[in-house]
């Protein structure tokens, strides 16, 4: 068997020790004559499997002691309503930076629950470029401010994080999480879909700061209420086990490759070139502005 | 980590995205809203792939320019 190199958008290729090490684990799991997928979610051994990739995540991504990170279900768009379902916190207004097509229906999700200005846009040249700060309307009384840092579709990604000030920072990670370090006490909320850099799809990753969590709009289901899910450890109900026990034989992975710097290191590279590639002939066209400019 | 790129002659799209599939590099089409060809290259996305992507294109330039 030869494994192809597969550049999907997502799910996207997953290690290849990772699935080898998944096929010899699956039907039995340590020696304990089940597999993960069989297991009880509130047995020891899944409740072990879960702890140690929420600790591998924090130890990943250096996340302070004040933000609680939870997996979820559903794909980063559920949480297009499920965030400002949580974090509204009494304010009616919520800030958004559109630079691509994920942003852009973040805002018609989160435009159900409160008061949306789109502070930023570049959809007039078709998101192919990041608004200049200096021009961004941002409102001081807005609960959030949400932008997405790497836009899958068009492909115009953030090599700066928005010096915003007090109003909580939400980014949606989805194409970049773990694959550089990042200052995650500059965010309010990081989250992410598995399917790019994680896992399977299906498992959603939230790390959000404890302040800004535990005044939910009334109308929020209990499965999408973060205070409740750091409260159960992200169980709620069942969680997706299988998802996350492969998420954490990804963190693993990581942790062996030299973490975040060591990866953000080869990602970095790997871009370089293909852009170079790209640029160095007329034969081919990349249509994002700068995409390596570190603004 | 998504790396968008277009063919000068789009003419050329279907012979480019078959002869990649074929060399082992999949799913390279842009997303169906922009069109053109789209490499996301993820954490899990070796090096070697990237060069294997590098090297067919320059390949297939050099096949049709």
């Amino acid at each position: 068997m030869s494994r192809l190199y597969n550049f999907s958008a997502g799910p996207a290729m997953l290690p290849e020790t990772v699935l080898h090490q998944a096929q010899a684990e699956m039907p039995d799991w340590h020696g304990s004559g089940a597999s993960i997928m069989e297991m009880s979610h509130r047995g020891k051994e899944f409740v072990s499997v879960a702890a140690e990739a929420e600790q591998d995540v924090r130890d990943l991504l250096g996340v302070p002691v004040n933000y609680k990170v939870l997996f979820l279900q559903g794909g980063a768009s559920t949480q297009f309503a499920t965030i400002p379902m949580n974090i509204l916190r009494g304010k009616s207004k919520a800030d958004y930076i559109v630079t691509g097509a994920w942003g852009k229906k973040a805002v018609s999700e989160a435009k159900k629950y409160c008061a949306v200005n789109v502070a930023a846009s570049s959809e007039s040249d078709n998101f192919t470029s990041i608004p200049a700060f200096e021009s961004w309307a941002l409102n001081q009384d807005a609960a959030y401010v949400h932008y997405t840092p790497n836009e899958t579709i068009g492909g115009v990604e953030f090599h700066w994080v928005p010096k915003i000030g007090e109003v909580p920072l939400v980014a949606d990670c989805s194409s970049t999480i773990l694959s550089r370090p990042i200052d995650v006490s500059l965010y309010g909320i990081i989250y992410a879909g598995a399917q790019k850099n994680i896992g399977p799809a299906g498992l959603t990753l939230v790390i959000v700061r404890d302040d800004l969590i535990g005044s939910v709009l009334p109308i929020t289901p209990s499965v999408y209420d973060y205070a409740k899910q750091a409260e159960a450890d992200s169980m709620v109900n069942t969680p997706p086990t299988y998802a996350v026990y492969i998420a954490g034989l990804v963190f693993k992975w990581l942790k062996a490759q030299g973490g975040l710097a060591a990866m953000g290191e080869v990602n970095r590279r790997k871009a370089g070139k293909l852009y170079a590639a790209i640029d160095g002939s007329d034969f081919y066209r990349n249509p994002v502005k700068n995409p390596l400019a570190l603004g | 980590m998504n790396v968008p790129f277009v063919l000068a002659n789009p003419d050329l799209d279907k012979d480019f995205l078959a002869g990649a599939t074929e060399a082992g590099l999949t799913t390279l089409e842009g997303h169906r809203s922009v069109g053109g060809m789209r490499a996301s290259i993820y954490n899990a996305m070796p090096e070697a792939g990237v060069d294997a992507l590098i090297d067919f294109m320059a390949d297939f330039e050099k096949r049709k320019a």
